[in-house]
């Protein structure tokens, strides 16, 4: 009893999608519940290790977290779980917006949540949420201690994952920044990596490696926000963030390159981020400032304090070394584009 | 663009002065897609419709989001569901503040020559029935994805606005509808993008992730088994997004150079096909009879050469883009030399303190091996060096600010 129109979308969209590669929009709820029943993570705190994103999802999020510039937004994913992986299919805005340094959502905005998910179900997506995104604008991607209790919360409601997209250095690195965290239940400490390699083969190495990769901030974590981070560095794990597309969004995107390549050479990255920049090396003066007190005051107290590095040195010069990257790929872009477009100035 | 159509219910009239210019953003696109493929993996019963937000500034429309819609089908005839778009609506207006976003128009599928009746029917609900009076219809054609244009940029869809005219003999065309007199005037639609949304397009468009659904070969990491996993992840392999390990390790920064000198590499290419395209149009012309009189006058392509016939509006497009060229540098050079310059030298500045920092860094390390091998040889002479060493990597450290 299909009316016209539908018979129309049938007939014409049917080769635009194919059954195994685009697999991952289908979804069952049976298949979503008997999973949610037989609750496969409870027991192992790492269960989760990867998160693949839409296309569509991946891009409301980055959008999103943007259009919010110094104010960090939220949201939720919604999507399900395959294994030990998060299927994200879409993603939606929540009316929260944090101060500068926190995102926390109300009762307005479970209101809202439960009201927009009732909306996506009734036009046929069944999906649950299963996440939350929020923006760390200038700041990386981590979770801070607020992070950590509103995650741990909704964590009771399995399976729940956090996001982070850092808006800024996603325009200034002109890459998308993005992580995906689980927080450890309450009290559990990670294992320690002499324990484990001992009861195991050289693979578990890396496990642990990977865990203290994690506990050593990124570059640039702020120097107002280091302490935040490193208290709660250990309370959760990154999991791998990738993302997918269906066949029909590559055949756009391939025409969409030839509209928007224009912008590739047009954008100026040293003028849109420069507020951001200017935070940056504003942070990395108060670190060396820092670092120069730690010194005055162990230089005179023997040869002892001397050994002593000021803590963050490696890390002032990995900062250091990224700002000025970023930099110099902005003036590159500026190069490139005085080469092809600039008039020869120094003729007469 | 749509120059003759055997759609009656396009309105061939030119677009007037007052006609909106569109400018769509690619997530729109995507959200069309989407649906598409999502009602096919999983047989919906719905249609691929919705509404699009943006803004309204004058002609110039944007359309920057959009959001599937659910419909209802009374005695063949689909509508929105007016109750659940009312709602969804105010929810999405309250999370699209800052600039605010509102309903432009609404999508769904459609061949390339135009809306057919049933979308008539929609643009009339909401034109009238809802009151959106200048709801554009953005119209995806899925049978058109196959050709080869797209590759070329061109994309498949069109964007056209509703226009009511009172014809007396409007009563005769078969059809309730169209009696009301409305038809469609086809529209320009540019893409646009913001520079975030460019570099998540970016992201997407890279790396092969299809959809193929893998359970990933790496079993879950459960600490108490002690079994781990496969591949070390650092941090920055969760920025980049890295799917598989490349055979030579980069640093994270040189595969940000990498990709950012790609993508300009990729673009100057763009640019050099499209002069060439221009340049190979306009020696594929015949030589002119304006500047050699000799010439007689040609007014078809001669099939014995393989000379084009000129078009005239694309010769007068490629006039006018080589007239404006040398309005583009700057007003005042003097002004703009001296910011480019300025801007170089804080990018060099900034260098060379991070160089700084490094040298730093590494004289300390310097430091602390001489004292560590001068502690070892003071125990044994009981010397009194060490009044000198103590100094000596407080003073390396002297801050470069
Ligand atoms: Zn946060």
């Amino acid at each position: 009893m299909a009316t016209e129109y539908k018979q129309f979308e049938l007939s014409s969209t049917g080769d635009l999608s194919d059954p195994s590669r685009d697999a991952l929009y289908a979804y069952s709820l049976p298949k979503q519940k008997e999973i949610n029943e037989a609750r496969p993570w409870k027991g192992s705190p790492k269960y989760f290790q990867h998160v693949r994103i839409s296309s569509v999802a991946l891009l409301k999020m980055v959008t999103h977290a943007r259009s919010g510039g110094n104010i960090e937004v939220m949201g939720l994913m919604i999507g399900y779980t395959s294994g030990n992986t998060f299927i994200v299919t879409d993603a939606f805005r929540l009316p929260v917006e944090g101060t500068e340094t926190r995102v926390n959502a109300g009762d307005a905005a479970n209101e809202y949540m439960v009201n927009f998910l009732e909306g996506y179900r009734s036009a046929g997506q069944a999906e649950n949420a299963v996440g939350w995104y929020h923006s760390h604008p200038g700041y990386g991607c981590w979770l801070s201690g607020i992070d950590v209790g509103t995650q741990r919360l909704y964590q009771f409601s399995e399976p729940w994952v956090a996001v982070v997209i850092d808006p800024d250095r996603t325009v200034s690195s002109g890459k998308v920044d993005i992580g995906a965290f689980r927080t450890y239940p309450e009290g559990h400490k990670p294992a320690q990596p002499s324990k484990e390699s001992e009861k195991s083969d050289k693979s578990d190495g890396s496990t642990a490696s990977n865990h203290q990769s994690w506990s050593q901030a990124p570059a640039n974590v702020p120097k107002g926000k280091a302490e935040d981070f490193g208290a709660h560095a250990d309370q959760y794990y990154p999991l791998e963030v990738s993302h997918y597309k269906s066949s029909l969004d590559s055949k756009l995107l391939a025409g969409l390159w030839n509209k928007y390549w224009v912008g590739t050479l047009s954008s100026n990255p040293l003028l849109t981020n420069r507020e951001y920049g200017t935070k940056q090396i504003e942070d990395l003066g108060i670190k060396v400032a820092d670092a120069e007190q730690h010194v005055f005051k162990t230089s005179g107290a023997g040869l002892q304090a001397a050994l002593r590095d000021p803590p963050d040195l490696d890390k002032l010069v990995k900062a250091s070394n990224k700002i000025a990257a970023e930099e110099k790929a902005g003036l590159t872009a500026e190069k490139i584009k005085e080469d092809i477009f600039g008039v020869d100035h120094r003729e007469p | 663009m749509q120059t003759e159509s055997p759609n009656p219910l396009i309105h061939n009239a030119p677009a007037s002065d007052t006609s909106p210019r569109v400018q769509l953003h690619p997530l729109v696109l995507l959200t069309i897609s989407d649906t598409i493929t999502r009602h096919n993996l999983r047989d919906s019963e719905e249609l691929s419709v919705g509404i699009i937000l943006g803004q309204q500034n004058g002609r110039e429309v944007t359309m920057e989001a959009a959001f599937e819609c659910k419909t209802v089908t009374t005695e063949g005839t689909v509508l929105f569901d007016e109750e659940y778009l009312r709602v969804r609506l105010d929810h999405l207006r309250e999370v699209y503040p800052s600039p605010q976003l509102d309903l432009v128009g609404w999508f769904g599928l459609g061949l390339p020559s135009g809306p057919a009746l049933y979308h008539s029917v929609i643009q009339d609900q909401f034109q009238h029935r809802l009151g959106h009076d200048n709801a554009l219809l953005l119209l995806f054609h899925p049978t058109a994805v196959g050709e080869p244009e797209l590759a070329m940029g061109k994309l498949p869809v069109s964007v056209y606005e509703g226009v009511v005219i009172n014809e007396p003999n409007a009563m005769d065309v078969d059809g309730g509808d169209r009696a009301k007199g409305l038809r469609f005037r086809g529209l320009e639609c540019a893409i646009e993008t913001s520079e975030a949304e460019m570099i998540a397009i970016d992201f997407v468009a890279k790396g092969g992730g299809n959809a193929t659904a893998v359970e990933r070969p790496n079993e879950p990491a459960s600490e108490s088994s002690g079994k781990g996993k496969g591949k070390a992840l650092s941090v920055d392999d969760l920025v980049n997004g890295a799917e598989q390990a490349p055979e030579v390790q980069l640093s994270p920064a040189e595969e940000d150079l990498i990709s950012s000198l790609t993508a300009k590499l990729n673009a100057s290419k763009m640019l050099h096909q499209r002069i060439s395209l221009l340049g190979s149009y306009v020696s594929s012309l015949p030589p002119s009879y304006l500047t050699d009189p000799s010439l007689p006058i040609q007014t078809s392509s001669d099939p014995e050469t393989d000379q084009t016939l000129p078009n005239h509006q694309i010769l007068r497009s490629i006039s006018g883009l080589i007239r404006r060229l040398p309005i583009l540098p700057p007003p005042s050079t003097v002004e703009f030399q001296r910011e480019v310059s300025e801007q170089r030298t804080d990018v060099t500045l900034l260098d060379l303190l991070a160089k700084v920092t490094e040298s730093i860094n590494e004289s300390r390390e310097m430091g602390k091996k001489v004292a560590a091998v001068e502690i070892g040889r003071s125990f044994g002479r009981k010397g009194s060096g060490m009044q000198g060493l103590q100094e000596l990597p407080s003073t390396a450290f002297d801050s470069p600010t």
